[in-house]
């Protein structure tokens, strides 16, 4: 907190609340992180009444699935009472919100939100049944949500509890640096340019569900990380600026059609996922150093060839390399069926090799 | 002028309270004000630096907190492996939480302190406790806790209730 204030201690009775300035109870409503919870002070006193609104970070918990109506309102109300931006709307569902209702609210924020928007749909679902569910062939359809068009948001990070997910036909997200998309469907093709994200610098689609057809044209870019996207078929990248690129735990189903990556700035290659000089093509990348290999597996079963092939065939890519990190998965045989399963697929052992 | 040395050869900085009582500590755990960092960047911290806005019982708190996380930050004992640093994290956490558990004067004493000489962590921490403390209570139990007086009359509280009905409403 920048501001400073006297301290206007009377000398004798002690510091109250009341004593406190407006900016340093606005912050400690911020610090209630519950914006339904700040605005209920408005009714403590005259002085109270619009205090709330000052919170540049607003967080709501919306527990039902159909109406997000007093996210709405609210926003409203805070937009109404001060003109200060918003710097963080944090939206919890912890059940299954519908498109429609989480649509109605992003429609209000899509113009008030200048940092960051944060959704976070059916957060009481475990991890492990998320993951349980991306696997899955057979799904409950959640609908599409429509993402509008967020000016000047710098931030977005949606975690959409495997929802749809559309970008708008038009508009410029002119100040978004960094998106990151979790447990999300898709349907198909999914195209991100420079069009529409002029400055986007850090790309994380992770746990996505679905048939994915991915373009991603975007100069800007730094760092993409492409995470555990089952369905992905083909990937498009035109990636001129970008330092650093994960793909890992994709393209392992059998029916990958093309990956093509045009990054000539890259510096820092991360390949933890399937590799088939048939279908990935890499173009030059002559400022490369540090590669991760597809991992090795020392013992195992017949798998292990392909696998560790996998590997052979990633590396035969480069004439030289200057720092390779090379995973190697040795998955412990249990002594007893019960107490070894956990640790199963635990990596005991990733090793460091400079060439 | 020749800087004062503490025991284990660093730098002391000496803070005077308002009401003249002297607090020697190390120039690490100083440096966690801006306002006294400021100082000790543009050479005008000795022989040293009063603070005529902070009483001695309150500085002596701050003082007590700036040393145990400037003890505690990171590296500060060159040892850098993660199950050091999660076990620095839990006693600083556990220092924190024993530190701040005071009553409402004392907290909102070291809020405004911390607020003055701009020690971000301790803020956040004074204004984190208040909020903890406004957390799960009705209007009226705010009211009491902390001393507030309504001058609103039964109908236009009742009118702000209408207004922001989507915070009172159960959902």
């Amino acid at each position: 907190m920048a501001v400073l204030v006297p301290m206007d201690c009377d000398g004798d009775g002690g510091l109250e609340l009341s004593d406190l300035p407006d900016d340093m109870l606005a912050y400690i409503l911020d610090h209630l992180k519950d914006t339904r919870a700040a605005a209920r002070t408005s009714v403590l006193s005259r002085r109270w009444r619009n205090l709330w609104a000052r919170i540049p970070r607003l967080f709501f918990r919306n527990q039902q699935l159909h109406d997000s109506s007093h996210v709405s309102d609210a926003l409203a109300a805070h937009t109404a009472r001060v003109a200060a931006a918003v710097k963080l709307l944090y939206v919890i569902s912890p059940y299954s919100a519908t498109p429609d209702a989480t649509a109605s609210w992003l429609r209000v924020a899509a113009p008030l939100v200048s940092g960051e928007l944060r959704f976070r749909n059916r957060s009481l679902v475990p991890v492990g049944t998320l993951i349980q569910e991306l696997g899955e062939e057979m799904v409950e359809k959640r609908g599409i949500l429509e993402l509008p068009c967020f000016p000047k948001a710098t931030v977005i990070w949606l975690s959409l509890g495997f929802l749809g997910l559309s970008l708008p036909p038009s508009g410029v997200f002119a100040a978004l640096r960094e998106l990151h998309l979790e447990y999300v469907q898709l349907h198909g093709d999914f195209t991100l340019d420079d069009v529409m994200m002029p400055f986007l610098e850090e790309l994380v689609i992770c746990r996505a569900r679905g048939f994915a057809n991915l373009t991603i044209k975007l100069k800007p870019l730094i760092r993409m990380n492409l995470r555990e996207i089952w369905g992905l078929v083909r990937l498009n990248a035109v990636v001129p600026g970008l330092k650093n690129l994960w793909v890992h735990l994709c393209l392992y189903s059998r029916n990958p059609s093309s990956v093509c990556i045009d990054a000539e700035e890259l510096e820092e290659l991360s390949w933890l996922a399937w590799y088939d000089p048939g279908f990935v093509k890499f173009n030059e990348m002559p400022y490369l150093r540090m590669v991760t290999a597809p991992a090795v597996f020392p013992y195992g079963g017949e798998l292990k060839v392909e696998l560790n092939q996998n590997c052979q065939k990633f590396l035969e890519l480069f004439s030289r390399i200057h720092s390779l990190m090379l995973v190697v998965a040795i998955t412990p045989v249990s002594a007893s069926s019960s107490s070894g399963s956990l640790h199963d697929h635990k990596l005991l052992l990733s090793g460091c090799i400079c060439c | 002028m020749a800087a004062a040395e503490g025991s284990d050869g660093g730098k002391m900085i000496v803070l005077i309270s308002a009401d003249g009582q002297r607090f020697e500590l190390p120039e690490a755990a100083a440096k966690l004000s801006q306002i006294v960092l400021y100082m000790i960047e543009d050479g005008c911290c000795y022989p040293s630096i009063p603070l005529p806005k902070v009483d001695g019982v309150i500085l002596a708190k701050i003082v007590e907190y700036c040393n145990k996380h400037a003890a505690l930050s990171s590296g500060a004992d060159g040892s850098s492996d993660a199950a050091s640093e999660r076990s620095k994290e839990r006693e600083l956490k556990i220092f924190d939480a024993e530190f701040i558990d005071v009553d409402v004067t004392t907290l909102f004493d070291v809020m405004m302190a911390a607020n003055y000489l701009n020690i971000k962590g301790l803020l956040d921490l004074a204004c984190q406790r208040t909020a903890d403390l406004i957390k799960g209570k009705s209007p009226e139990q705010i009211r009491q806790t902390f001393g507030i007086k309504n001058d609103f009359t039964p109908e236009e509280e009742a009118a702000i209730r209408k207004e922001n009905a989507w915070a009172f409403d159960n959902i």
